[in-house]
């Protein structure tokens, strides 16, 4: 599904990925371990095609989507979802908006578009928050929207960066089985970010730790 | 303590600088009785549509163009990107009327220039860094992970469209009404140009005239434009706040190929809209025998020039930090109301504000300062304040409370927060301030036409006042002067930005 080959990244001289290989298979629950600035970041940044490896080869889907440098696939076309860190939710528009944007941009028809973010809005438990503005949401709401938004467009992959970094252990312990439910039931290939082994151990069905830019298995 | 001391500042801010224009308001509404019939007048009316007319359509270009440019400084991985911003931003740091000096030099009394699309285009040039600038601090603010979320779904140039430009929307609209205003209230370009306009008509009622009723008077509508004007941002679009808070890392975008085209295209638009004027009046005005001929006739209001910038620097720089605290301390309940005061008068036309000055100065208990430089020291005070006290705010803003608090812990007063933590860490921007209140001070002209007291005349006014009868190789000559002396003070703004970036 996803293959990395002798992948490395320098930020500012600091070597933070160094020659780093690895291979997901499909419907997978992968999640890397690391502590802040291990490179656990940059490396799903990588897989999502946000920025390029300096050397090595990331292929998707047994394409090539990166090399040496160059991002040959566009995020955009290469099948994902991906839920940052800081949720990254725009706040012009409403929650409706938010979620069905990956549907706008693929021209889905907008009656099947009003339906499946329904679906999802249902399966998410936000009935009802469509017309809602995003900075009125609790924590845990535009948690939902975010993952909502990931996965209305039924993506291969998921890519979850430290997502519920800033919710109570209570209301992240909840998400964290909302998402292992969805992945289940949906299928897609997670690859999840964290600093926090309880969260690592809940999830995975495969665990990366990222030590000194390197895997340490 | 703290608070009295911060009400005294703003009482005497409001009282030099507020209470003149209460005052006008007051004067003209009083008059409207005996001088409506001015207002009655159609042709009055028709020269105010055309200017509203021309201050859209110079709002619109320049937020249009200033915008693409942005994009492309900030986003683009475009070359040579300062030396451009710097060119772009030099007429708007020089007396306005000088670049249509410069056009004249080139195309001679040529009738595109003199009319309507040679002001149009003279207020393009000089208002172009407005939303240029507005728009690439703007796109500073935006969180890259906002566009990366949307990259997952769609291409750059969709990601611009659907989530960069909305998000920087109220800073254009913002930036917008900031050129229209400005544009409304400029006069001396069309005054140079021979093209009638509303700010125009007023200024020639009271210089030409001496009638200070049908000047006020006509000076109603503008001041009625600007309260409109800010009252629909105030409504429908005040979540924005100027200045930066937080900046991000920017992505990106190569445009490879392209990248010899729009370099080509940029260094074309850069020469014909900026280089072309600026390069005449330098040209000319360099020359050795022409250039000491200059200095020679205006070194006087070249010294006094400089001597009332540097002062009105200094104090724009001390009121703006105590406004900035002032607002970034929310040490009042009407701070947000001083707030947009400060840009009232910023955005309200020079001739309006000088206007308002005149009349409430020009009396005999008022002599020691409408007799003095102390009125164009004043004025300065009112217009360029919100200047000054926005990039303090920005940096105040930045400084963790917990600075303060602990500072507190340690049982420092209030004046020593602000003596050992605040002033320092403001340094730069202060110094900043410093050169923004001077630049802005030395290129001033709309005003100080009005206001300055015989023998008090700056280097902008001896330029316009030899227009009229001296030779164009020292007019020239003294414009070349105030082109280099804002110059380098631009330099140095670019050096200091870059070193707190």
């Amino acid at each position: 599904m996803i293959k990395l080959e002798k992948i490395s990244k320098r930020h500012e001289q600091k070597q933070i990925l160094d020659e780093i290989s690895l291979d997901i298979k499909s419907s997978q629950r992968v999640v890397i371990l690391g502590k802040s600035g291990s490179g656990k970041t940059t490396l799903l940044r990588l897989i999502a095609g946000l920025e390029a490896p300096e050397h090595g080869c990331i292929y998707i889907d047994s394409k090539l989507a990166s090399k040496d440098g160059k991002i040959i696939i566009p995020p955009h076309k290469r099948d994902i979802g991906m839920v940052f860190q800081n949720l990254a939710l725009w706040s012009h528009m409403n929650v409706f908006e938010n979620i069905s944007f990956g549907l706008k941009m693929q021209k889905v028809d907008k009656r099947k578009i009003k339906e499946q973010v329904k679906e999802m809005l249902k399966i998410m438990q936000l009935e009802g928050y469509e017309n809602k503005n995003i900075q009125n949401l609790s924590g845990g709401e535009q948690q939902r929207v975010a993952l909502a938004r990931a996965l209305i467009t039924a993506p291969k992959v998921l890519l979850m960066d430290e997502p519920l970094s800033s919710l109570n252990i209570e209301l992240s312990s909840i998400l964290l089985n909302e998402i292992l439910n969805l992945q289940k039931s949906m299928g897609f290939t997670l690859i999840y970010v964290t600093h926090s082994q309880r969260e690592a151990k809940s999830l995975a069905t495969q665990i990366i730790k990222i030590e000194n830019s390197k895997i340490v298995m | 303590m703290r608070q009295k001391f911060f009400f005294l500042v703003v009482a005497s801010i409001f009282i030099i600088t507020f209470v003149p224009v209460i005052v006008l308001i007051g004067d003209t509404l009083y008059s409207l009785p005996k001088e409506y019939s001015l207002l009655l007048d159609i042709s009055v009316w028709k020269v105010f549509v055309k200017s509203f007319f021309l201050s859209i359509l110079v709002a619109f270009s320049t937020t249009v163009v200033g915008t693409m440019l942005g994009i492309l400084f900030v986003k683009s991985d475009l070359k040579f990107t300062k030396f451009f911003l710097f060119i772009l931003i030099i007429p708007l740091l020089i007396p306005p009327f000088m670049i249509a000096y410069g056009w004249f030099e080139v195309l001679g009394r040529n009738s595109l220039l003199f009319g309507f699309l040679g002001v149009w285009f003279v207020h393009f040039s000089i208002f172009l860094p407005i939303p240029l600038l507005f728009s690439m601090l703007a796109l500073k603010e935006i969180d890259i992970s906002l566009e990366e979320a949307s990259l997952v779904f769609t291409s750059p140039k969709e990601t611009l469209k659907s989530i960069t430009l909305p998000l920087i929307f109220p800073s254009l609209i913002f930036s917008f009404l900031i050129v229209f205003i400005l544009s409304f209230g400029e006069y001396s370009v069309a005054n140079y140009l021979r093209y009638d306009t509303f700010s125009l008509q007023s200024f020639v009622y009271f210089s030409a005239f001496y009638d200070y009723q049908k000047a006020t008077l006509l000076s109603l509508p503008t001041v009625g434009v600007v309260l409109l004007v800010m009252l629909y941002f105030e409504v429908l679009h005040n979540r924005y706040t100027f200045g930066i808070n937080k900046t991000y890392k920017i992505k990106k975008i190569p445009i490879q190929k392209y990248k010899k085209m729009i370099t080509l295209m940029l260094v074309f638009f850069v020469f014909v809209v900026d280089v072309v004027p600026i390069f005449m009046l330098l040209f000319k005005g360099l020359d050795f025998t022409n250039f000491i001929d200059g200095l020679k006739l205006g070194y006087k209001p070249l010294l006094k020039s400089l001597i009332y910038s540097s002062l009105s620097a200094s104090i724009l720089s001390i009121f703006g930090f105590l406004s900035a605290y002032i607002i970034v301390e929310k040490l009042f309940k009407w701070y947000k109301l001083y707030d947009k005061g400060l840009l009232f008068l910023f955005v309200l036309p020079p001739t309006v504000f000088a206007i308002s000055f005149t009349l409430f100065y020009n009396h005999t208990w008022s002599d020691i300062i409408y007799a003095s430089p102390l009125i164009i020291l004043f004025a300065y005070l009112g217009k360029f304040l919100f200047l000054s006290t926005k990039v303090l705010q920005s940096t105040l803003e930045k400084i963790p409370a917990s600075f303060i608090e602990a500072a507190k812990l340690s049982g420092a007063s209030w004046k020593e927060i602000i003596y050992f933590i605040l002033l320092p860490l403001s340094k730069n921007a202060l110094f900043i301030a410093w050169i923004i209140g001077f630049i802005f001070s030395f290129r001033e002209i709309s005003m100080t036409m009005i206001l300055y007291p015989p023998g008090y005349q700056t280097l902008p006014i001896e330029i316009i006042t030899q227009m009229a009868n001296g030779q164009e190789s020292v007019i020239a000559s003294m414009s070349s002067i105030m082109i280099v002396i804002s110059s380098l003070m631009l330099g140095i703004v670019f050096k200091l930005s870059r070193t707190k970036e």
